[in-house]
């Protein structure tokens, strides 16, 4: 059911302890903090930990939303992200370590490759999955303004009021993840074309016949992209 | 970054926006949610609210303190007049400075010529005790019973606390039957 009260409206019901504000917040806004905490986290089950936390602290006490602050989209995703912020710093560096291991895990790879023929032409999932492997190994800091200003198109002025931060520096943030986001992307596709070369060369038989140890960490899982 | 890869970098983000778009939340999540509701917002309601354990006790806590300060308020306007009177008649109260002694009862004496100031001026607690004021006369038990009461009489202050305690602030006598 969708509400078509304002924002303001909806908190101020909210305030006066009406449930069905609280699920009209939930059904305008559930699935941008999903995709917000989605693209930061990289994990499904994580993020929707976030959205649920997000939500319950919003419900928990009356919101102490201003409207002359900003918008409440703004302070929605101001609520995410400190979730998300005390949740990133109990997590080791993307680099370091596996992401969780949880059952929608996404990959940490930064240059997926293919077992497959087609090695010249990348797919559009594995631009996809480049593309999110690459934006999570941004440091926080770049991630988070990507994910807002690209990926859920706030505008700078929203996206600094969640960050907490000048436009200017929304700006200069944007445009040096860009820059990080796009070397990476370029050798992420470089190291794809040369291994996708190096299979064209003739294997060796006692490769082929190899057995597959589930526990060796290989750059690509072959079985996602067969399934 | 050339064009070519900034190019690249936005159909890449274009295609990863597109597939983040059709992200939606799982129907466990919207059970969670459900419950925080119910939890966290449901309860807040005022009128679909059950009274819980701890707001009727809040509410007995209340009523007691409020029958305790109605029956300390309906005390007051009594002990205070008491007070005031006490309070007023220092200086008909004999003392030994004075020279007067009035009273020749020497137990009266001690009580009266030895007290500068009253005590209920001191008490540390000025609300929630009276003073009652008593007319008496200092007999033996064996003048008592013989009926043969002596004629001076006092007036006895007699401090009662709320910790059940008693004490004579007060004994005067009383100049009229004179």
């Amino acid at each position: 059911m969708q509400d078509g009260a304002a924002d303001g409206e909806l908190v101020e019901r909210l305030r006066d302890g009406d449930p069905a504000a609280a699920r009209s917040l939930y059904e305008r806004y559930g699935r941008a903090i999903l995709r917000f905490a989605l693209a930061m986290t990289g994990c499904r089950e994580t993020a929707e930990d976030i959205v649920h936390d997000t939500f319950v602290e919003l419900m928990r006490r009356p919101p102490r939303f201003e409207p002359e602050r900003g918008p409440f989209v703004a302070y929605l995703y101001g609520i995410a992200r400190h979730r998300l912020t005390r949740h990133l710093r109990g997590m080791a560096p993307p680099g370091d370590a596996p992401a969780e291991t949880g059952s929608e895990t996404l990959p940490m790879q930064a240059a997926p490759v293919t077992f497959d023929s087609a090695e010249d032409e990348v797919s559009r999932e594995q631009l996809i999955e480049r593309v999110r492997a690459a934006i999570f190994e941004l440091p926080p800091v770049h991630r988070e303004v990507i994910v807002l200003c690209e990926l859920e198109e706030l505008s700078y002025q929203i996206a600094a009021e969640v960050l907490e931060c000048p436009i200017g520096t929304v700006r200069s943030r944007l445009h040096r993840a860009r820059a990080l986001l796009a070397a990476r992307l370029s050798e992420a596709e470089g190291a794809s074309a040369s291994v996708a070369a190096d299979r064209t060369a003739p294997r060796r038989e006692t490769d082929r016949h190899a057995p597959l140890d589930p526990q060796t960490p290989m750059l690509f899982d072959y079985r996602r992209t067969l399934s | 970054m050339n064009s070519t890869h900034d190019e690249r970098l936005s159909e890449a983000l274009r295609l990863y926006r597109d597939t983040l778009r059709e992200e939606r939340p799982s129907p466990q999540l919207d059970t969670r949610i459900e419950a925080a509701i119910t939890q966290h917002v449901s309860r807040r309601a005022p009128s679909r609210r059950a009274p819980s354990r701890w707001r009727v006790a809040a509410w007995s806590a209340a009523a007691s303190l409020a029958a305790i300060a109605a029956g300390v308020l309906a005390l007051r306007p009594w002990s205070a007049a008491t007070i005031e009177e006490i309070s007023s008649k220092p200086a008909s109260v004999p003392t030994a400075a004075a020279g007067t002694p009035v009273v020749n009862d020497p137990v009266v004496n001690a009580a009266a010529v030895d007290m500068p100031w009253h005590a209920a001026d001191l008490s540390p607690w000025p609300v929630d005790a009276a003073i009652v004021r008593v007319r008496g006369s200092l007999a033996t038990d064996s003048a008592r019973m013989s009926g043969n009461v002596p004629r001076r009489q006092y007036w006895v202050d007699v401090r009662l606390t709320s910790d059940g305690s008693m004490r004579i602030v007060g004994v005067e006598p009383i100049y009229e039957d004179f």
